[in-house]
């Protein structure tokens, strides 16, 4: 078994005085993706906002290849490597496709740097190129997508959090984020994804887990959830 | 055709000094959604560097708009980590730093009132001579106020488009947890905005008390005026709000100069209610300009 690049300890979290997050213990191995599955307003995102340091963590611990990390403020998080693409449009609207994917790489120390950086996200979205200049708030929704996801690789992060790939977008646009991850994992090993619906994303994970009502209540392989239909038709309507 | 000319001479001046005033105002509204009622204290504490340079020191002008940039520039940055950074978090910031910053505002003018003295003085920064065109004397003043204003301007933009600081300020603004994902901190951004804005006010300080006179006080006056252009030109859009400082400048001479002296002031106040009531958001603004 491989070094653990992310392990979260009993994590409980939520907003105000409503707890989201029940005692969530996760590890994810160096190279592997985890997919967590759920229905909607069970924890999903709020989990990973908890991981990245958005929502605060109100007990357990969160570790970053060994190093405690829960009590850094986000933007350290993303110093050291963790990095979450967003859900849905979180691209900046009034801003240029080349400055969105610039700001992913605030943080890189040159231009040499970053110049690498935007090769590589646009040899793996030609489309982006072509829309270098144009404003993100003009995109198509799939564009947007591949923006963010373009946005998160400039970060040249060591984990990625991806909430929602999927979410509100056509079957063929699904195709196509699905592929991008492909090529992303090539890159960048390390991934959690979180979707509502497991079917796309048995494709990409090495092990799923099911979340309901701020606990996991299962965890194995993609292939072992297809087989268990109890457990699709209890949590996942499936 | 002179008091044409005349009047819009007079317009453009107040216009460009009101344009100083409005971004300052404009810049932090639309990072942070905060609304900066001590911006009139900036104005006072760049107005008292500059003429603090020239009398005590006895420094050429040269050096007064770059002291009260200094000083605009510490101004802010006190201001950010003493006050600011402790608030923006809170829930209820758009409301509670309206408060405190017409606190720190009082607490300012009373600390220059008590080390400087009440009497209205001459701000020494004034250049003498004019150049006639057309029938009028267009003062060099006018000129180099238009001249320093559109610099502070370009530098403005040049900062918000083509600097790392200004990424990140207008990433925040547009997206704050967003930039917060690619590793901004957000602190950081609305202290750099924060200082920006102070030192643009300290700037136009210098420029709106060259061209009236040096008090205490001096910058509640300008402060209200930006604050009517930006509600005015809709609160935050930046480029709109110098477009508004320019025409409502002209306006107001105008008005002046047709009515009278006193009636500059009410008609431009009129002239915000009127808008208000007929487009709230204001005529270049966004219907939904709430954040949290």
């Amino acid at each position: 078994m491989s070094a653990t690049a992310l392990k979260l300890t009993t994590v409980e979290a939520g907003y105000d005085r409503l707890r989201v997050l029940k005692g969530i213990s996760l590890s994810v191995p160096d190279g592997k993706t985890v997919g967590i599955v759920g229905p909607n307003g069970h924890g999903k995102s709020t989990l990973l906002r908890v991981i990245s340091g958005l929502v605060p963590l109100w007990s357990g611990q969160i570790f970053l290849s060994g190093v405690a990390i829960h009590n850094l403020p986000a933007h350290q998080r993303v110093a050291l490597g963790l990095v979450q693409i967003p859900q849905g449009d979180m691209v900046f609207a009034d801003m240029s496709v080349e400055e969105n994917l610039r700001l992913g790489a605030i943080l890189a120390p040159d231009e040499d740097e970053i110049a690498n950086r935007l090769e590589l996200v646009f040899n793996m979205f030609p489309r982006l190129l072509e829309r270098r200049e144009q404003v993100a708030r003009t995109l198509s929704g799939g564009e947007r997508r591949m923006l963010g996801i373009g946005r998160g690789l400039m970060t040249s992060g060591q984990i990625l959090l991806i909430d929602e790939p999927s979410l509100g977008l056509a079957p063929k646009l699904i195709d196509q984020v699905y592929e991008a991850l492909h090529d992303l994992r090539r890159i960048t090993p390390t991934l959690i994804v979180v979707e509502e619906n497991p079917e796309r994303l048995q494709e990409i994970a090495d092990y799923v887990y099911v979340i309901d009502d701020g606990e996991f209540v299962w965890n194995g392989t993609p292939a072992s959830l297809r087989e268990n239909a109890d457990l699709l038709r209890t949590y996942l309507g499936a | 055709m002179d008091i044409f000319l005349q009047i819009v001479i007079s317009g453009l001046t107040v216009g460009a000094m009101y344009a100083a005033g409005t971004i300052a105002l404009s810049l932090l509204w639309s990072s942070m959604g905060m609304l900066n009622l001590a911006n009139g204290a900036f104005i006072a504490i760049g107005g008292y560097a500059a003429y603090w340079c020239m009398t005590v020191l006895h420094a050429s002008w040269i050096f007064a708009l770059p002291v009260a940039a200094v000083a605009g520039l510490i101004s802010g940055y006190l201001f950010y980590h003493l006050l600011v950074r402790w608030m923006y978090r809170q829930a209820d910031f758009q409301i509670n730093i309206i408060i405190a910053t017409v606190a720190v505002a009082a607490l300012i003018e009373n600390g220059i009132l008590n080390t400087a003295g009440p009497e209205a003085v001459r701000q020494p920064f004034q250049v003498a001579g004019g150049l006639p065109i057309a029938g009028v004397i267009l003062p060099y003043q006018t000129l180099v106020t238009i001249a320093i204003v559109l610099a502070l301007l370009i530098i403005i933009l040049w900062v918000l488009t083509r600097t790392r600081l200004g990424l990140m300020i207008r990433a925040v603004s547009q997206q704050k947890e967003a930039a917060q994902l690619m590793g901004i901190n957000v602190s950081q951004a609305f202290g750099g905005a924060m200082m920006l804005a102070a030192t643009i006010a300290a700037v136009s300080g210098v420029l709106v008390t060259a061209n009236t006179q040096l008090f205490p006080g001096v910058g509640f006056d300008a402060t209200l005026k930006a604050l009517v252009i930006c509600i005015i030109a809709g609160l935050g859009n930046i480029r709109a709000s110098i477009f508004m400082a320019v025409a409502l400048g002209l306006f107001e001479m105008t008005v002046q100069y047709v009515f009278g002296q006193r009636y500059g002031f009410p008609a431009m106040l009129a002239l915000i209610i009127l808008v208000l009531i007929i487009k709230p958001a204001g005529l270049f603004g966004k219907e939904t300009v709430t954040r949290v």
